[in-house]
């Protein structure tokens, strides 16, 4: 059975700092106080709807224990085949035991005398039957071969930790987000969150805004100070939000190297979790400065690359939202153009600005999108 | 003397097909058109109105029109290809046999086998009649030139009263309970009454503990049936969860007048009778749009095009917590439920059917 969130105990009670009264009677109000406080922490995550993110998967795969083979998720398929192989001959033998002599004798008797219509038959059925069953194995062993040569060209996961290193590491962008979302009905969420320094920002501009980040430890600060984050990818965490129930989304940090796959549902996502009218802010190195300034190990093991502002747009604008013109900022390692004295001036700028244009220039660009209504 | 008779696999009692079945030939009796009802194998109950179907081959009249109610597989099927009268498929929806195949190999082949039927007897059909436009579409790619939309006709008139002792045996077991669901419909895949159980359970422990769900389906398929009770166990439903099946009419009637709201998480609906019962009865209707789901409600009922089960719970639990809006679609329901012309169903179908008959135009 899926686990509903269970009821945390206030601390008073779970670390055993207040030790209960000594009287019986005192003893009793003491446990109908803790059972109280108990029960209102359970309404009040079941009022705020704080499920485990994997809960719906939960469900899904409870259902599918009590389903026939075929259908369960964790069934392999040779697992699978087995059982086709096993089911694949069809035995005439028919078992002639009987609780009366009588009955064996009739049953033999009929056996024996069924035995050429039944061969028959069987005969073809078993033969359709291992046709089949071969199939299958041939079926299986050519997906068995893709998926090693797919394994094959995975590269190992990018440590959430790791990944962090590869963001742009300047908070140029966070008044224009801010300004972007103060105001907007419903809640905000920002997914890599960090620390939560923009969802404090975010909370003391009177912004309803909270946090999600796949790094638990990353999340520690923002815990200490009392923030609302949780610790989930933002891809997962929008999956379990309903519709239109998001006033703003703010994207930061993996976003950035996301497979395509993902980067096409978290664009489908924030379509429908945004309300019409909400606010889409979405921050992201540039490819330039990604490939330049990002730590190799995030270079070499990130699924996906950082896209141009203008392709994010493209992908936004598909989805029903207007997007505002991008707004670049960050390390910005622009070279200055060298002086009409310099020797070949026009020859050494027209380098330098192909340079800037290729690699150089701002770091970071920031897209600030509305959900069309 | 020519006629207009039907054919079908069985003629039940309390069956979709088979009421319609009876409306249709009350109807054309009425307007003077002989008609009888063909089956391939006799119910005891029903056995007095029906002929086999090879028996037709002596009744036969020059100018007979003959009515398939296409439903399932049936050796009916096969012997239509040989006859010459025309053909009119009065098409109530096949389930794509890929929701049965992990449950039921025999179901599966029915359906399959319903499928090739049907492919083979449309391009003969002189009309096709699809109970919805979902269901006209199928028509069409089956090969059916012409294709009309009309409801099935034996919905017309008042709901079903609530049978009284029932009605009184519910309130006792409500009383006291918190929100109680219904969903109507067979307990077999195409169904997903599976998403109803767990957003029932996500309901329970997101704020609304006391919620109730009854099932209304017979156990079509078996082993779904005993996966969907031990899915319930294992979530903690068994006291929370009803299933039953086998109602008469009024009982049922009571389950809707009783229940708070309706919830249809089908992938595959043809027509969706359940939704307009529900209607019928001033229930709210909360329902995945799949097949005329949407084509049916139209605006009538909070259709939905996601259906994990917190985005259910989510959608059940606030409709059922807004008395407003519950009334406010009660009453569109009523609307819509006028609007579909179930009074006129049964006079459309007569009049196209005898317009194959004369070989007129078949009206709109």
């Amino acid at each position: 059975m899926p686990t509903p969130p269970a009821a945390t105990p206030p601390e008073t009670a779970a670390d055993g700092s207040a030790a209960p009264p000594q009287g019986a009677a005192d003893g009793v109000d003491y446990l109908d106080q803790v059972m109280a406080e108990i029960d209102a922490e359970v309404r009040r995550r079941r009022a705020s709807g704080d499920l485990p993110a994997g809960l719906e998967r939960e469900l899904d795969e409870l259902f599918l224990e009590f389903s026939p083979v075929g259908l369960q998720g964790r069934a392999r398929l040779r697992e699978t085949l087995a059982l086709v192989d096993g089911a694949a001959y069809v035995d005439i033998a028919v078992p002639v035991a009987s609780e009366k002599p009588i009955g064996t004798y009739v049953k033999r008797l009929l056996r024996t005398g069924l035995g050429w219509y039944l061969r028959y038959i069987v005969d073809q059925v078993v033969k359709f039957a291992w046709a089949v069953s071969r199939m299958l194995h041939v079926v299986v062993d050519h997906v068995e071969e893709l998926e090693a040569a797919v394994e094959s060209t995975r590269s190992p996961d990018l440590p959430v930790e790791v990944a962090r290193t590869g963001e742009p590491a300047t908070d140029w962008w966070r008044p224009v987000a801010i300004e972007a979302l103060a105001g907007v009905a419903g809640r905000v969420v920002h997914g890599d969150c960090g620390d939560g320094s923009l969802v404090a920002a975010l909370v003391a501009a009177g912004v309803d805004a909270y946090g999600v980040d796949p790094s638990e430890p990353a999340l520690a600060a923002a815990l200490d100070d009392g923030l609302d984050v949780r610790a989930e990818p933002v891809l997962d965490h929008l999956e379990v939000v309903a519709d239109e129930a998001l006033g703003g989304l703010v994207l930061s940090g993996s976003v950035q190297w996301l497979r395509p796959n993902e980067r096409q549902r978290l664009v489908d996502l924030a379509a429908s979790r945004l309300t019409p009218g909400g606010v889409l802010v979405l921050h992201s190195a540039t490819p330039a400065s990604w490939a330049a300034g990002a730590p190799t190990l995030v270079r070499d093991l990130a699924p996906g690359r950082p896209l141009h502002a203008g392709t994010w747009a493209f992908l936004l604008a598909g989805r029903g939202f207007s997007v505002a013109a991008p707004l670049t900022g960050g390390p910005d390692r622009t070279l200055a153009r060298v002086g009409a004295s310099t020797p070949d001036a026009d020859t050494v700028n027209a380098a330098i600005d192909a340079i800037n244009e290729l690699l150089l220039g701002p770091g970071a660009y920031l897209l600030v999108a509305t959900r069309e209504r | 003397m020519s006629g207009v008779h039907q054919f079908v696999p069985m003629f039940h009692r309390r069956d979709a097909v088979g009421e319609h079945t009876r409306a249709v030939r009350d109807l054309l009796v009425a307007r003077g058109v002989a008609s009888r009802i063909y089956t391939e194998l006799p119910d005891p109950e029903t056995a007095d109105e029906t002929r086999p179907y090879r028996a037709y081959e002596a009744d036969a009249a020059p100018g007979d029109v003959l009515v398939y109610q296409v439903a399932t597989r049936s050796g009916v099927a096969g012997w239509l290809t040989t006859r010459s009268e025309p053909l009119v498929l009065n098409y109530h929806s096949i389930t794509p046999p890929a929701y049965f195949a992990p449950w039921s190999n025999g179901i599966t082949r029915l359906q399959v086998g319903a499928g090739l039927e049907l492919a083979d007897l449309a391009p003969r059909a002189a009309l096709g009649i699809g109970v919805s436009a979902f269901d006209a579409e199928e028509l069409r790619r089956a090969g059916c030139r012409t294709v009309r939309v009309i409801p099935v006709a034996n919905l017309a008139g008042p709901p079903t009263a609530p049978d009284p002792g029932a009605l009184a045996r519910l309130a006792d077991r409500h009383a006291g309970a918190g929100p109680w669901w219904l969903s109507v419909g067979r307990l077999a895949p195409n169904k997903a009454h599976q998403v109803t159980l767990a957003a029932l359970f996500v309901a329970r422990v997101t704020g609304s503990p006391g919620t109730r769900l009854t099932v209304v389906g017979s156990p079509t398929v078996p082993a779904y049936a005993e996966a969907l009770r031990r899915y319930a166990g294992a979530l903690g439903l068994a006291d929370a969860v009803t299933f039953t099946s086998r109602l008469g009419p009024g009982e049922l009637a009571a389950e809707y007048a009783s229940a708070d709201v309706l919830v249809m998480l089908s992938d595959h609906e043809g027509f969706g009778v359940p939704l307009l019962e529900a209607m019928g009865h001033g229930l709210p209707v909360v329902a995945y749009d799949a097949g005329a789901v949407a084509e049916v409600l139209d605006g009538a009922g909070v259709l939905l095009t996601e259906k994990g089960p917190r985005h259910v719970a989510h959608a059940v639990t606030a409709l059922v917590a807004d008395a407003g809006r519950r009334r406010a679609l009660a009453e569109a329901g009523r609307r819509r439920l006028a609007g579909l012309g179930l009074d006129r169903a049964g006079d459309r179908l007569a009049a196209a059917v005898l317009a194959v008959r004369d070989g007129a135009p078949v009206p709109d």
